[in-house]
């Protein structure tokens, strides 16, 4: 099956010079590719660079090494990014992880949904933008009453909720979101997953999701990354991730996972992760069709097929 | 017993803040129809000299009393605000815009430029204001334009501090991010995301500024090097009286008076301005 590849990642490596000669791998020779209208979802412990990875993919930070292609535009690289800036502009947006600091606090809702359409000039007439902007509110299910509203004046889900309309007002074909649920209530965050999967299947875009809360990313994603220390230990389609977890780290991270049940919880034994059984030097590998694990370099992964799934 | 629901009244405190806001804008609001109008409004000629009345005292003639060449001093307050005012403003509006941009474009671009202009604004900040503008000012000669230079060339780095040191705050949220992402030049950037929401604090700091500035341009004239002698000015008018100090004291007190007043009207102004969009008062709005 051939499918148009919207977001292509390769040797992705993202360094920060701390001080002298104390370098930090942010992230660490990452390649994945986002098919059109797939949603990816990149999973890891905090501050193993998922966000790094976003913000390297949206072009926030030169990228030490590596390459990123939107639709085959070289965007990783300056030169290419300015020649075809318009064009990613309206390709490729983001939803912050924190919408109050995303939204400007001294702009209305209705002008805030309306600046990347403003800023792009899709519209020419004032009456077709704010049209289009109450048919955005719409769609993402805020009413009309509060487009005079500032965003100090809205809740969480609101607030993302106005971010999430800015972000698909322009049609974009990726859309980068950078943990959007994690400050948001459990109930919110359901309604907001929902959302987004509603606007996915209406408009298509693909959707690189991170998120640290496995339950979200299983219900969401169609292909899921698992993120170590700034490298990926496993990419493979959900249910294959869920139900045949390879490398040990992603094994080690579903147990974690607790469940409802306190019989099972007590005799749960937990995957212990080694963490100097791996090195620098490991690589990713196809073990199955489109199921890549980290593997090591000379000893081979057990492939275990009969691990039960954890009590998800 | 009885089913009366009491509704919880609003504390007194609710429109405090804008009532106070409301009454210093109708005191401002006449002090500057009084210095609009200055020319219809006084009762004599504030310039013409009439050795008879010399040194009048305080009379229902000479409400204030007349100055050593029998001018009304009255007359000569009301139509000095119009120079004293009005310069103050211009100082004000002029140093607050040119510090607010280059503070603004020192934040958000940072580098060798803004070493240097904030190096250059130290410099400014570290001289005692009034001794550098003396020195300015006797250079450049007598004269209000040229006290007003002199005030704005030392006055100006107040501002690109504040504003600075906002753009930096802000130039790490996201909300910057995103706009730039969706394709917002930077300078588009400055002027729809980063002026609207340093706009306050730069506000406040002028306002509060004014009474300063009035009093040092005041002073520069006290000191002959503002408004030149026989343009009627605060400043100068206090000059010309402090000889004559014991034993006619209005010829200073009345124009001290005025330059008190105007500067304490604009600096509670100033404070209920700062209380007003504070974002902690606003639900008293």
């Amino acid at each position: 099956m051939e499918q148009k590849c919207i977001l292509k990642v390769s040797n992705l490596k993202q360094y920060f010079l701390l001080k002298k000669n104390h370098i930090i791998k942010a992230v660490d020779d990452i390649s994945f590719q986002i098919h059109k209208g797939e949603i990816f979802g990149l999973v890891g412990e905090t501050g193993c660079g998922k966000s790094t990875v976003a913000r390297t993919v949206m072009g926030m930070y030169q990228a030490s090494g590596g390459e990123v292609f939107l639709n085959g535009i070289r965007i990783s690289d300056r030169k290419e990014y300015r020649s075809h800036k318009k064009e990613i502009q309206t390709k490729l947006q983001i939803i912050f992880q924190d919408s109050a600091a995303s939204l400007d606090p001294r702009m209305t809702v209705e002008e805030l949904v309306a600046e990347p359409m403003r800023i792009n000039k899709v519209y020419t007439k004032k009456e077709e933008l704010k049209k289009e902007v109450l048919s955005l509110m719409d769609q993402v299910g805020l009413d009309a009453d509060y487009r005079e509203k500032y965003p100090g004046e809205l809740s969480g889900g609101q607030r993302q909720r106005v971010a999430i309309a800015r972000a698909i007002s322009i049609k974009p074909d990726l859309i980068v979101a950078d943990e959007p649920i994690a400050s948001l209530d459990v109930s919110i965050q359901a309604q907001i997953v929902n959302l987004f999967m509603d606007l996915q299947k209406k408009q298509g875009f693909s959707f690189l999701f991170i998120a640290h809360d496995l339950s979200v990313v299983r219900f969401i994603s169609d292909t899921i990354g698992v993120m170590r220390k700034g490298k990926l230990v496993e990419i493979a389609p959900t249910e294959e991730l869920f139900h045949n977890p390879l490398h040990p780290y992603t094994r080690s991270l579903l147990d974690a996972v607790p469940t409802p049940d306190p019989v099972y919880e007590r005799k749960k034994v937990f995957m212990e992760y080694c963490e100097s059984d791996y090195t620098e030097q490991d690589v990713m590998e196809e073990v199955i069709h489109n199921h890549l694990v980290r593997k090591k370099t000379k000893k081979k992964v057990k492939i275990c097929k009969n691990i039960p799934p954890p009590g998800l | 017993m009885n089913d009366t629901v009491t509704v919880r009244k609003p504390k007194v405190r609710k429109n405090h803040i804008k009532m106070r806001l409301i009454f210093f804008l109708i005191l401002l609001g006449i002090l500057l129809f009084v210095t609009v109008f200055a020319d219809k409004i006084v009762p004599y000629d504030p310039y013409e000299q009439d050795m008879s009345q010399a040194m009048q005292a305080p009379s229902d003639m000479h409400f204030m009393g007349t100055d050593r060449y029998g001018r009304d001093m009255f007359s000569r307050i009301i139509i000095g605000a119009q120079t004293s005012i009005s310069s103050t403003l211009i100082l004000v509006a002029i140093i607050s815009v040119f510090g607010t941009v280059m503070g603004m474009l020192c934040g958000y671009y940072g580098g060798i430029a803004d070493s240097v202009i904030m190096r250059i604004s130290d410099v400014c900040l570290a001289f005692p204001g009034l001794v550098f503008a003396l020195a300015v000012a006797a250079l450049l000669g007598g004269g209000v334009s040229n006290a007003v230079i002199a005030l704005a060339v030392i006055s100006w780095p107040k501002y690109s501090r504040v504003a600075r040191s906002q753009t930096l705050a802000l130039k790490k949220s996201s909300f910057i991010y995103a706009a730039r992402l969706s394709g917002d030049s930077s300078l588009q950037l400055i002027w729809r995301h980063i002026l609207p929401n340093i706009a306050g604090p730069v506000f406040v700091t002028a306002m509060l500024d004014i009474g300063t500035m009035m009093m040092e341009l005041a002073g520069l004239s006290f000191l002959g090097l503002g408004a030149q002698p026989p343009t009627a000015e605060w400043g100068n008018m206090m000059s010309e009286g402090r000889s004559m100090l014991q034993t006619y004291p209005w010829i200073v007190l009345s124009p001290g008076a005025a330059i008190f007043v105007t500067v304490v009207l604009f600096n509670l102004l100033g404070d209920t301005v700062r209380d007003y969009i504070d974002p902690k008062n606003s639900r008293q709005r």
